[in-house]
């Protein structure tokens, strides 16, 4: 245990935290969403965020693109994926009980990480494009790191304003306040459940594309994703959109200040830790209520 | 009598295997108020989800404005003009107010008729305008229930269904709400209306019909049913 705490190192990973917080906030806000709106926990959301890593590294091995200009055709991708997904499988578990919709998505997720196994092999990939750190007094900012946080930042606060200002927008969060008086308005449910499963894909695969550059790219990388997107949206409330922004810089600065304390495999255990306690104390989150 | 705006005949269904209606028939012609009362478990409210398609019923057909509508969805049916206000606090309670009025255009193209439509909800009820950037849920039952009917005004709908839209509401609200609906009907608007509160209903109602268990009981014009001594013993309390 490491006692000696300097401001320097302090400011280090307040910074660290803040720059992974925003991408677990826009992972988060896609399964804020489809939980919002559908009320269905998606398991494979960590998975879909694993093909959106394996699509930026094929245009960037294969085809030499940009990986920051992969980011875009990985979300399309992951979009079209997503509304197939949801086409084929996902619109039969809607209202059904909540066993139903895990279980698929949990049957979903497994086959998606097995035929990524199939396909790509279990080999560690990696993108390597950004390395390095700008050093800003006495903080190191990883490089890949910053740009993803900048690229997470703009893409979730596009996602806000399309949900605050446009039409559709608009009706997914009616859908997600009352799918009875979206319905009498006119709004066709399913279609709107259709976009937005294809829209958090899509945020999966943004995170995806982005943290390619970061880590190794596996298989099996998806699924912490999964179980750190649900507990940002536990602390945050679950069904509360902006609640998602805070889980996510919240989890990504405990997760940060937990490793200057702890060993790694330690400070791996405070996220489920902290999920247990919420779960416990205050399940509504900490924001509590529904804020869409 | 006037031109049939609605006829539902038949109706049988209710949910899944559980039939609650047995045969329910209930019409409304253009410029009426119809009230449907009935204890619990009449089907008062499983009639009206038959309507608007919520429910699909096993037999029986609903023709609206010379067409068919049987088991055709709610979001499809508000665009031949049918609107429905759902029981309970139907709004966006996370929306403001005036939110909740443009979803209710939702399937209104033109802004110049989304403005028009805004105009009537607010000259029919004051208050949404007052509270227009107010969220929905922050407001008391009987102004969430306005901004429900307001919201049903927005696509200019020849028929208004309205699911027990006094009940749960504070006496004045419940005053309020009736004599609204029938400044709505001199406003040239139809409404058909499923009530818990018989003696009200009935007393705006042009026609009534009476349910029991799911079948038609009675039926006739409001004061009829009112001075009828049956009806006053079996749904009116004495």
């Amino acid at each position: 245990m490491n006692v000696f705490v300097t401001p320097a190192m302090l400011a280090q990973v307040v910074v660290s935290g803040i720059l992974s917080g925003a991408l677990y906030a826009m992972v988060a806000l896609g399964l804020a969403l489809i939980f919002g709106v559908m009320r269905i926990i998606n398991v494979a959301h960590g998975p879909l965020l694993m093909l959106g890593a394996y699509t930026t590294y094929f245009l960037y091995s294969a085809l030499g693109l940009n990986p920051y200009l992969t980011v875009p055709v990985s979300m399309l991708a992951l979009f079209a994926v997503g509304v197939l997904l949801e086409r084929t499988l996902v619109f039969r578990v809607v209202d059904a009980p909540e066993l139903s919709s895990l279980l698929l998505t949990f049957g979903i997720s497994i086959a998606l990480v097995n035929l990524a196994q199939l396909l790509f092999t279990s080999d560690l990939r990696s993108v390597e494009y950004l390395t390095g750190s700008w050093v800003v007094g006495p903080v190191a900012l990883s490089k890949p790191r910053l740009v993803a946080f900048v690229f997470a930042g703009a893409l979730t606060g596009l996602a806000f304003l399309f949900l605050r200002r446009t039409k559709l927008g608009k009706a997914i969060r009616a859908t997600s306040q009352s799918r009875e008086v979206a319905m009498v308005c006119g709004i066709d449910v399913q279609r709107i459940h259709l976009i937005t499963f294809g829209l958090a894909a899509a945020l999966a695969a943004a995170g995806g594309a982005l943290i390619a550059m970061i880590v190794a790219i596996q298989p099996e990388m998806g699924q912490t994703w999964t179980f750190k997107s649900f507990l940002v949206i536990v602390l945050g409330g679950a069904g509360n959109y902006p609640g998602a922004l805070l889980g996510g810089i919240l989890l990504g600065l405990i997760e940060q200040v937990a490793s200057l304390f702890l060993t790694t495999q330690l400070s791996e255990v405070v996220a489920y830790v902290l999920l247990v306690v919420v779960l416990l104390v205050r399940p509504t989150g900490l924001l509590g209520g529904r804020e869409t | 009598m006037s031109k049939q705006l609605l006829t539902a005949y038949e109706l049988v269904g209710g949910y899944g295997k559980i039939d609650i209606l047995h045969g329910v028939s209930l019409s409304v012609g253009v410029g009426e108020i119809v009230s449907v009362i009935g204890p619990n478990g009449a089907g008062k409210s499983t009639a009206f989800k038959t309507i608007v398609g919520f429910l699909r019923p096993r037999s029986g057909r609903v023709v609206f404005n010379g067409e068919e509508i049987t088991g055709i969805r709610p979001d499809v049916v508000i665009q031949r003009g049918l609107a429905y206000v759902p029981q309970g606090r139907p709004v966006f309670p996370q929306m403001t107010v005036l939110e909740n009025l443009e979803m209710g255009a939702y399937t209104v193209g033109e802004p110049a008729r989304v403005a028009k439509a805004l105009e009537r909800a607010y000259e029919l009820f004051p208050i949404l305008f007052e509270r227009r950037r107010q969220k929905a849920g922050t407001m008391s039952g009987g102004e969430q229930q306005m901004l429900a009917i307001g919201r049903a005004l927005m696509t200019a709908p020849r028929l208004i269904l309205l699911d027990e839209p006094s009940l749960g509401l504070a006496p004045k609200f419940v005053t309020l709400i009736f004599d609204k609906l029938m400044e709505m009907k001199r406003a040239g608007y139809t409404l058909m209306l499923v009530e818990q509160n018989a003696a009200r209903a009935l007393a705006i109602a042009d026609r009534a019909y009476a349910l029991e268990l799911g079948r038609n009981r009675f039926e006739g014009p409001g004061t009829a049913l009112l001075a009828d001594p049956e009806v006053k013993r079996l749904y009116l309390g004495g």
